[in-house]
């Protein structure tokens, strides 16, 4: 009986062994959260005042991916954040961030999922910046969608093996009256192969992935806002664009060049020149407690929070 | 005392869960084995306890049934290894209290400074076995597949791997999402055959599934709708069947309908209008079936544990598994992409290809994907999505609106948002689907390209004169493009290499009365 028993306790003394090797690791959190300038962004809203034409908008797409997730230590070296294979939103390093609940006009490509996190582990340290690419890189970028682990499953974000993916989705209506699409949607161009359903051999000419950089940023109450307001804010919305609508990353697409500008990237080399994404609009960041009390303002009735500002208060349409 | 007191609560505990008493009486079927083996354990140590009563075998009793009670406890408040369905059948409360019981007089039975000892013991062994049996749940499918009439374990990834039926699945193709309560059997699909064949599943014997899906036709009808076994015209186009175990919803526009099951009864029953008429003919058709010693063959093959199996459910059943075999890829364009072959495309349908796939034309927003619609469901899927969109084809009242009664995703839902919704369909075979549209009511490939290009339909006379260009819940993706005539003819060259000559003239697929 003893020898049983000193059996099992040896199986427990060897418990502890198998997570010795993560004991030196921390847990990670990025949280994202999607704004149109001082509101929460939502499929079922519509906003005013947006870009140079104060246009109304409202979106039925809002979805990006991210990648190659880097933290900044004290010393300025870069420490790459592990992200946790959740088998949905994460897979190696590419995180989706999904900010449509297919309601309202999302219901049409949309589906009801929302992720604005990223979760991963990273060697025990104090770190002070956060750097990440909006885009998937080359080596997963030209795969078939089909057969992929999600969330490079989706085919809504996807052109075809040799385009690869839609790193930014974003389906604008700018007048609800017609309907009137204008759509964001970045990805590599210039990638060579026989046809669209082949994948390039060779890397993309334009790989059209921004780097974001906070080289100070708060782990405790810093949020990430992606921003449309920002993103669209000296862009004419109502002008009649030459088709597609929008700026679908074409390279001689008038739509694109300030979409470009505002992502940091430039349209003729799809890079950020000399390699300085700073001039992006899209992405800022914010503090959680603001954050917070933005998501209870949204959900407080209409009429109350009406009376406090005109500017940027939105019409609760549709 | 006491001792006699264990045997009985031991041999208790044993038979629930021996294999002696039908399995249907005992525990979660995916735990049958397991408790097989605990049960007639606890049967033997119970027979030799009461012969020989000493302390090493009470040592070992206690250790099981202590260690099954943390097991259980651990079970019922994080999980539930191999299935996760939470079931406290009576017998299996019964087992479990017979385990209390048995555990707290052996512990009464050993001595005092062994009691701790003990009950450390069965905590640790019971955590590690259910430890255990999470860490290896993965790597044993078949385990956890195993239904009876009482349980279900729903565990996809089990069931479908554990069925008996082998998809013959074209290169690229995912395996496709199947109900986990009708699991692929080569006998449903072969009964189901039958029936999509056989005239007498009609109330008046006149017309089958076949009837309305041609084979010939990649299993549409060629009409812009199709009449009923009492002649009454359908509103809508009859659906090609290709692919539709992809499909994320059924019908033309319908976000309830996310079964092939759920559909196929409603031309089977359906009154308006009337289909294939069973409603009011429901006995007589059956009678027809039982009748026919083909078919107490084949029920009986497909329903092996049925006693009256010539049930509506089951014929439900198989037909919705035999149409889940309807799969279509080996057209030109998947011998291009899937399968190597560089010539299956001519120059202009590679050509059309890429101004298929480009964002000046758009097609991909709507019909991307292997399947050539973005309503697609299959087992890699991870967020499923039910597009549904607006193309401009009518706009009557100025406002939007769909002739009455065919207004798509609207009539379900009754959103004004959802007016004039429809599912966009696969494009594959689409050279054979004519007329096109939910309603038949543009005749050629040609005539569908020119419609978009102008970005919907322009009515200018009769009973729907409305401009659909101008519909306000058309898709942003709709806003209409110039194209050229040799545009115009790559882009058909390609729709045409979505054909598969295979898929319709594939024996499996034929009317087996004609050839079996």
């Amino acid at each position: 009986m003893r020898q049983i028993l000193s059996l099992f306790f040896l199986f427990c003394l060897t418990i502890p062994a198998f997570a010795q090797d993560e004991a030196e690791m921390q847990p990670i959190t990025l949280y994202f959260v999607a704004t149109v300038g001082n509101e929460m962004a939502s499929c079922s809203q519509t906003y005013t005042n947006i870009g140079l034409d104060e246009a109304q908008i409202s979106f039925n797409d809002f979805r990006l991916y991210i990648s190659n997730i880097l933290l900044i230590t004290t010393d300025g070296d870069l420490v790459p954040l592990q992200l946790e294979q959740d088998g949905l939103w994460q897979v190696e390093d590419v995180v989706l961030l999904d900010f449509e609940d297919g309601t309202a006009g999302c219901a049409t490509t949309g589906n009801e999922a929302l992720n604005g996190e990223i979760r991963g582990m990273a060697p025990v340290n104090d770190y002070v910046g956060v750097r990440f690419d909006v885009g998937i890189p080359f080596e997963l970028n030209h795969q078939d969608v089909t057969t992929a682990p999600s969330p490079l499953n989706i085919a809504a974000m996807f052109w075809s093996w040799q385009g690869g993916y839609k790193f930014i989705r974003i389906d604008l209506v700018t007048d609800a009256t017609q309907n009137a699409a204008w759509n964001i949607h970045i990805g590599s161009t210039g990638c060579e192969s026989p046809a669209a359903v082949i994948a390039p051999t060779a890397l993309c000419a334009r790989p059209n992935i921004t780097t974001i950089s906070f080289d100070e940023f708060d782990f405790e109450n810093d949020v990430i806002a992606v921003d449309l307001a920002t993103l669209l804010a000296n862009i004419a919305l109502y002008e009649n664009t030459p088709m597609p609508p929008g700026c679908m990353s074409g390279i001689d697409d008038p739509d694109c060049p300030l979409i470009y500008q505002n992502l940091g990237l430039s349209l003729q080399d799809g890079v950020c020149p000399d390699q300085d994404c700073s001039s992006q609009t899209f992405f800022h960041l914010a503090d959680r407690e603001d954050v917070i009390l933005l998501e209870r303002t949204d959900m407080m009735m209409p009429d109350e929070s009406m009376d406090e500002s005109s500017e940027n208060h939105h019409n609760h349409g549709g | 005392m006491l001792r006699y007191l264990v045997v009985l609560v031991l041999i208790l505990a044993g038979l629930i869960r021996s294999p002696f008493l039908p399995f249907e009486l005992t525990n979660v079927p995916a735990h049958q084995l397991f408790y097989a083996a605990l049960g007639a354990a606890q049967l033997m140590l119970a027979l030799y306890f009461l012969w020989q009563p000493k302390p090493r075998i009470a040592q070992v009793a206690l250790l099981l049934s202590g260690s099954n009670i943390i097991l259980v406890i651990l079970s019922q408040l994080i999980a539930i290894p191999f299935t996760n369905i939470a079931v406290l059948t009576l017998p299996a409360i019964l087992a479990f209290m017979a385990d209390i019981i048995a555990c707290a007089t052996l512990l009464l039975i050993t001595t005092p400074h062994t009691r701790l000892i003990n009950i450390f013991a069965c905590v640790v062994l019971g955590g590690v076995v259910w430890g255990l049996a999470h860490a290896s749940e993965s790597h044993f499918p078949d385990l956890a597949h195993y239904t009876t009439d009482q349980f279900e374990v729903f565990d996809q990834v089990a069931m479908l791997s554990a069925t008996d039926y082998a998809w013959d699945l074209p290169p690229g193709f995912p395996v496709p999402y199947v109900p986990p309560d009708n699991p692929m059997t080569q006998a449903k699909v072969e009964l189901g055959r039958y029936l999509f064949y056989d005239p007498r599943l009609s109330g008046n014997n006149t017309m089958s599934c076949s009837s309305c899906h041609i084979q010939s036709l990649a299993f549409t009808d060629g009409r812009i709708v199709p009449i009923g076994s009492t002649g009454e015209a359908h509103i809508r186009n009859s659906q090609s069947l290709t692919n539709v175990a992809y499909n994320a919803t059924f019908t033309w526009g319908n976000p309830v309908l996310t079964q092939i099951e759920q559909q196929v009864v409603i031309p089977m029953f359906g009154e308006f209008p009337v289909e294939m008429g069973i409603t009011g003919n429901e006995d007589v058709v059956l009678n027809r079936l039982m009748q026919d010693p083909l078919y107490q063959q084949l029920f009986a093959a497909a329903f092996p544990d049925e006693a009256n199996p010539v049930t509506y459910h089951n014929i439900v059943q198989a037909l919705s598994s035999f149409v889940r075999t309807m799969i279509s890829g080996n057209s030109p364009y998947d011998r291009f992409v899937y399968q190597g072959d560089t010539t299956a495309l001519s120059e202009s349908a590679l050509r059309g290809m890429n101004l298929f796939l480009s964002e000046k034309f758009e097609c991909h927003h709507c019909h991307g994907g292997f399947n050539f619609t973005l309503s697609t469901r299959h087992a890699n899927t991870t967020f499923p999505e039910q597009p549904f969109f607006n193309t401009g084809l009518y706009n009557i009242d100025g406002a939007g609106a769909y002739p009455r009664g065919n207004r798509g995703v609207f009539e379900i839902t009754g959103n004004p948002d959802d007016m004039g919704h429809f599912r966009p369909p696969t494009l594959r075979n689409i050279a054979l689907t004519a007329p096109y549209m939910h309603d038949g009511s543009i005749a050629t490939l040609e005539e569908v390209i020119l419609f978009y290009a102008a970005g919907g339909r322009n009515i200018t006379n009769g009973d729907y004169i409305g401009d659909g260009r101008a519909n306000p819940y058309k898709s942003g993706f709709v806003p209409g493009f110039q194209i050229t005539d040799q545009e115009m003819q790559d882009l058909i060259n390609f729709l045409i290499s979505l054909t598969d000559e295979q898929f319709i003239t594939d024996p499996k697929l034929s009317n087996p009365f004609e050839s079996p």
